[in-house]
């Protein structure tokens, strides 16, 4: 579980691979492990009802369950998908890396994810920080940070410094745009600042929440930071 | 007769020559917003609602600061 890395992961990865990948692909692929299954984890109010899974961690994570979504087999029947409908290899690649990119992430913590679904379920992991979702939202956001999984974060905030240039304007025009259709599809309903705009949101909304919620978690409140491997020791983790 | 200036020249200020939106000021301004309102109300930091205002604030705040200028001038 990683809060800011799949956000900004996309970037490195744009930066080493350029017009041969789409950025928007490896964002979605990045973000698509999580994005129609982590509010079961948490749960949800809708209208009176509840929606909630039973074991959240082993749902988001195992089999059975949406774990394989977490798994580099899933970044493969993707792309082959997406590619056997569009043709274009920018985005099924760009799916895939961003998917597996998401999957490897997620082996730091200590739920792990099942990296060699289907031969077998076990799930790989390095237990670097506590997965601690069943602990609830707030919790679960004041251990994340405060051990060594807001510092992975920092790591590709930094990352993506060191490779600002991906971050101009000209880069997004010149090796950015040319490497996808959608942009220029969206180009004919938005100016070209809108689209920079949506470009950058993704690091915008990653390192606004990082700053964010590091001020809530020991500013606004009084968690203790904890960067032994596996912590913070405070919190229960799910394995 | 000079050449005129290359429309791009201004490019990474935010597209075409002149033009500061969305440039470093107004980046600046939507994300000190962002990060004190998303303290208080969390889910302006959640998934997909939290991503939609984070776009909408970069988009909107320089949007709202240029017009006010303009007003002013």
């Amino acid at each position: 579980m990683s809060w800011v890395a799949h956000d900004v992961e996309p970037y490195v990865i744009q930066r080493h691979l350029g017009v041969r990948i789409s950025f928007l692909a490896v964002l979605f692929g990045s973000w698509s492990p999580d994005l129609i299954t982590k509010w079961l984890v948490y749960g949800m109010d809708v209208g009176f009802a509840n929606l909630h899974v039973n074991n959240p961690s082993d749902f988001h994570r195992s089999w059975p369950g949406v774990g394989p979504m977490h798994s580099p087999i899933f970044g493969v029947l993707l792309a082959v998908v997406v590619y056997a409908v569009t043709r274009h290899k920018g985005w099924a690649l760009g799916l895939m890396i961003g998917l597996w990119s998401h999957s490897f992430s997620d082996t730091l913590d200590t739920k792990g994810t099942m990296l060699f679904f289907p031969l077998t379920n076990y799930r790989v992991s390095f237990d670097a920080w506590a997965y601690a979702a069943e602990s609830g939202r707030g919790l679960d956001t004041a251990a994340y940070f405060s051990c060594l999984g807001f510092v992975w974060d920092g790591f590709w905030l930094a990352l993506t410094a060191v490779h600002w240039k991906v971050l101009r304007a000209d880069y997004f025009h010149d090796t950015v745009m040319p490497a996808d259709p959608v942009w220029g599809w969206m180009g004919r309903y938005l100016p070209a600042p809108a689209l920079l705009v949506l470009y950058r949101g993704a690091l915008f909304y990653g390192a606004g929440r990082w700053v964010a919620w590091l001020l809530w978690a020991h500013v606004l409140n009084t968690n203790e930071f904890d960067l032994s491997w596996g912590g913070p020791s405070w919190i229960e983790a799910s394995e | 007769m000079t050449d005129p200036a290359p429309r791009n020249q201004d490019k990474d200020a935010g597209g075409a020559a002149g033009q500061w939106w969305p440039g470093p000021l107004a980046y600046s301004i939507a994300f000190v917003a962002y990060v004190l309102l998303g303290m208080e109300v969390h889910w302006l930091l959640s998934w997909t609602r939290g991503l939609a205002f984070a776009l909408l604030a970069v988009w909107a705040i320089p949007y709202y600061v240029r017009g006010r200028l303009r007003r002013r001038r």
